[in-house]
């Protein structure tokens, strides 16, 4: 058996193999083309506003239309105005949406260029209630990426616009969106020596304006609980500046606390149970919070210096805030208990009001650096200094609710001149004023209203 | 240029070992061996690729295609049946001096009177129309060698009748696979590899369709790694692969972001005659020198 074996694998075996091995070397060398996969880095892009395609949503009764037509034009206003999207001009359409339950024809709308199509229809259902149906397309990849439909009362397009737009914003760019929020502040109206001064509010686009004071009294820094329609802000209705608190679901309005000295600069903390504020005692100033259930409050600083603008981290642990102790306006950051008080700001000029974002990892802020007011953000170590936008008098800085808007007002000079509403993107790309009739200030942003 | 004179080498031992092989004599002698294979003249530039590669193979799941379907949306925050705030748009009248008052404000849930907008969202059934499918699998591929070797496939091979039939493409779709595969990409491409500014080129193509969303959470490490195949004419191949997951939105929208890129800016203008070195490419789309725009 051994020599058998043995034998064979002299003879045939070994030879065989010495082919195969000579054969072998011929495939490593060609293949050696044929294997080589390449692997690329890709690291520059070209940044741009999303080309998208709103159709017109379809109806099938003409007061249908008129709002199919008016929910488009206010899904049009946000997606272009947050920067990120660029509506592509219905003019340009090819394929007129005929069926919302079709597919649409992809290579019609990758044509005009369009990366996302929506598609939508509203019906008027026989109980009077409005129904808003959209779906979301990826025109490349040729596949519905989202769909909805809500059911309201037709009065409440507007909000149900707002919720299509950010349903559309969150799929296509994987944040939250903020369409659907509010802002407060304050009217301007009357020359620039006697100015009435009233608490007013919008929707973020600007629509849906009203008026939440009368203006007889002095009204300043209004601040949105986070978790809730309710403004905290200072007034001097009762002579003496006071922190408020406004329902505005009620319009029920309350003095935060009764104080020996001038509170100011209130702002609620994340679970919108106290409320952090400025006490004034002689010439200092310092931090307060106040439960508001129990009316407990806590003293946080306790300097010669004016520490002012509180503004707690989103998670609740640190509170950010403005001090002089130094000699000059600077950032410090504490936690929440008052422990660890540290400067983070050490650039050149002063600083002043920080805000921190929702999201948590930045601070706003306004800096004076010769002469100039300058919007920035920081990182909550101070680290990572970026201004967004300067000019002559720029001031007040709000988060969007998804933290990547930020409003504030700014002043023009002259007779004429005043405070008008601007906001700015996080990456400073996207500047824009907000159109309101009068001249406003002090904006602050609500949260998301769902 | 690089590798011909170790491959040369390689060769050459082979032949000298199949030649020892062929003579009667000496038993025990083994061909197990293939040292001579893994030549390794690196260039600086692929050494740091490769160690780039090796720190993200490891985050590297299974490359699964993106569900047609969109469940998840599913969960998406439910806009709250809310009241429409009744607005007055008529300035509010004579506010009465506020008063401090003993019961401090309760933090009650909202008012919710005449509930109606109710903009519940109810996800949009996909199911009432067909959608494209997406191909489940890549493109047809040669399946990886097995150590045993078939004399009839080389004696193909030989006559060059299956030229096109590439060999052995390293395993995928697991985590070893991707080493190995990142691995072997270093090792290849000699005189048939694309030269620096074939490569600029196709960057660059793919560069101008790329349009990351800056600025997001966590955007400077929002990398995106994708196997594409490309047809002879340059056209995408097949479904696009994305390697690495990360299951969040944020991700889901930068890795639909890079898909859109591979998928808008093709067909690729790439020299032909190198087919076989472009016709499967990793991308490894990286924001992060770009995040804070």
């Amino acid at each position: 058996m051994m020599t058998n074996s043995a034998a064979l694998w002299n003879r045939f075996i070994k030879p065989a193999l010495a082919v195969v091995l000579l054969a072998a070397c011929f495939v490593i060398a060609t293949d050696q083309r044929a294997s080589a996969l390449i692997e690329i880095d890709i690291t520059r892009g070209t940044i741009e506003p999303l080309p998208i395609a709103i159709s017109g949503f379809l109806s099938s009764d003409s007061r249908g239309q008129e709002y199919a037509t008016d929910i488009v034009s206010v899904i049009n206003n946000n997606l272009t105005n947050s920067g990120l999207f660029e509506a592509i001009s219905q003019d340009a359409f090819i394929e007129r949406i005929s069926d919302f339950n079709a597919q649409p024809r992809f290579g019609d709308w990758r044509i005009i260029n369009a990366q996302a199509l929506v598609t939508g229809r509203i019906t008027l259902e026989s109980d009077g209630r409005l129904k808003a149906e959209f779906r979301l397309w990826d025109v490349l990849a040729q596949q519905q990426m989202t769909g909805f439909q809500f059911f309201t009362t037709p009065r409440n397009w507007r909000r149900i616009s707002h919720l299509i737009s950010d349903a559309i914003y969150e799929r296509l760019t994987g944040e939250t969106g903020y369409f659907d929020s509010r802002v407060v502040f304050i009217e301007e109206t009357g020359p620039k020596n006697e100015r009435v001064k009233r608490l007013a509010m919008m929707d973020q686009d600007g629509a849906n304006f009203r008026r939440l004071t009368d203006g007889e009294h002095l009204v300043l820094t209004p601040r949105f609980n986070p978790r809730s329609q309710e403004i905290t802000y200072m007034s001097y209705a009762s002579g003496e500046p006071r922190v408020y608190l406004y329902n505005i679901e009620t319009g029920q309005q309350q003095v935060v606390g009764e104080f020996p000295g001038m509170t100011f600069s209130p702002r609620f903390s994340p679970d919108g149970l106290q409320v952090i504020m400025s006490l004034q005692q002689g010439g200092n100033a310092n931090i307060y919070t106040m439960e508001l259930q129990t009316r407990r409050t806590q003293r946080l600083t306790n300097t010669p210096a004016i520490d002012t603008a509180p503004s707690f981290a989103p998670d609740g642990s640190q509170i950010s805030f403005e001090s002089d102790r130094s000699g000059s306006q600077q950032i410090y950051v504490m936690n929440s208990d008052g422990s660890d008080q540290r400067r983070i700001s050490y650039g050149d000029g002063r600083y002043s009001t920080p805000v921190w974002s929702p999201r948590g990892d930045l601070i706003a802020f306004t800096k004076l650096l010769n002469g100039r007011f300058l919007i920035g953000v920081m990182k909550a170590d101070g680290s990572g200094e970026r201004i967004l936008t300067e000019g002559y008098h720029n001031e007040g800085p709000t988060w969007s609710p998804n933290g990547r808007v930020l409003m504030f007002f700014r002043e023009s000079r002259g007779e004429h001149g005043g405070p008008r509403l601007w906001s700015v993107d996080l990456t400073g790309r996207n500047e824009r004023e907000v159109d309101t009739t009068n001249f406003a200030s002090d904006p602050a942003w609500s949260p998301l209203m769902n | 240029m690089r590798l011909s004179l170790p491959i040369s080498v390689g060769l050459h031992t082979a032949i000298l070992l199949s030649a020892a092989l062929a003579l009667p004599e000496p038993e025990e002698f083994e061909v197990t061996e293939q040292e001579s294979v893994p030549v390794n003249v690196v260039t600086y530039e692929e050494y740091q690729q490769m160690r780039a590669q090796s720190e993200t193979a490891e985050e590297v799941v299974e490359a699964a295609p993106e569900p047609v379907t969109e469940t998840e949306v599913q969960e998406e925050r439910p806009p709250e049946p809310e009241a429409e705030p009744a607005p007055e748009p008529e300035p509010v009248a004579a506010l009465p001096e506020p008063v401090p008052e003993p019961v401090p404000p309760e933090p009650e849930p909202e008012p919710v009177p005449e509930v109606e907008p109710e903009p519940e969202p109810e996800l949009i059934d996909e199911a009432a129309y067909p959608l494209p499918q997406q191909k489940p699998t890549p493109p047809p591929r040669v399946e990886p060698e097995e150590t045993v070797l078939d004399l009839d496939r080389i004696a193909a091979l030989l006559d060059k009748s299956e030229e096109e039939d590439r060999a052995a493409p390293p395993p995928e779709t697991t985590d070893s696979g991707q080493q190995d595969q990142a691995d072997e990409a270093n090792f290849t491409g000699t005189d048939v590899a694309l030269t620096g500014d074939e490569r600029d080129a196709f960057i660059r193509q793919i560069e101008r369709c790329w349009n990351p969303v800056i600025g997001v959470v966590g955007a400077d490490s929002l990398l995106v790694r994708m196997r594409i195949y490309l047809t002879q004419n340059g056209a995408v191949d097949g479904e696009l692969e994305v390697l690495n997951t990360e299951g969040t939105s944020q991700f889901r929208a930068a890795s639909e972001r890079a898909r859109r890129a591979v998928l808008q800016c093709q067909p690729y203008d790439m020299p032909a005659e190198k087919y076989d070195a472009w016709q499967e490419i990793i991308l490894n789309f990286d924001p992060r020198f770009m995040a804070e725009g």
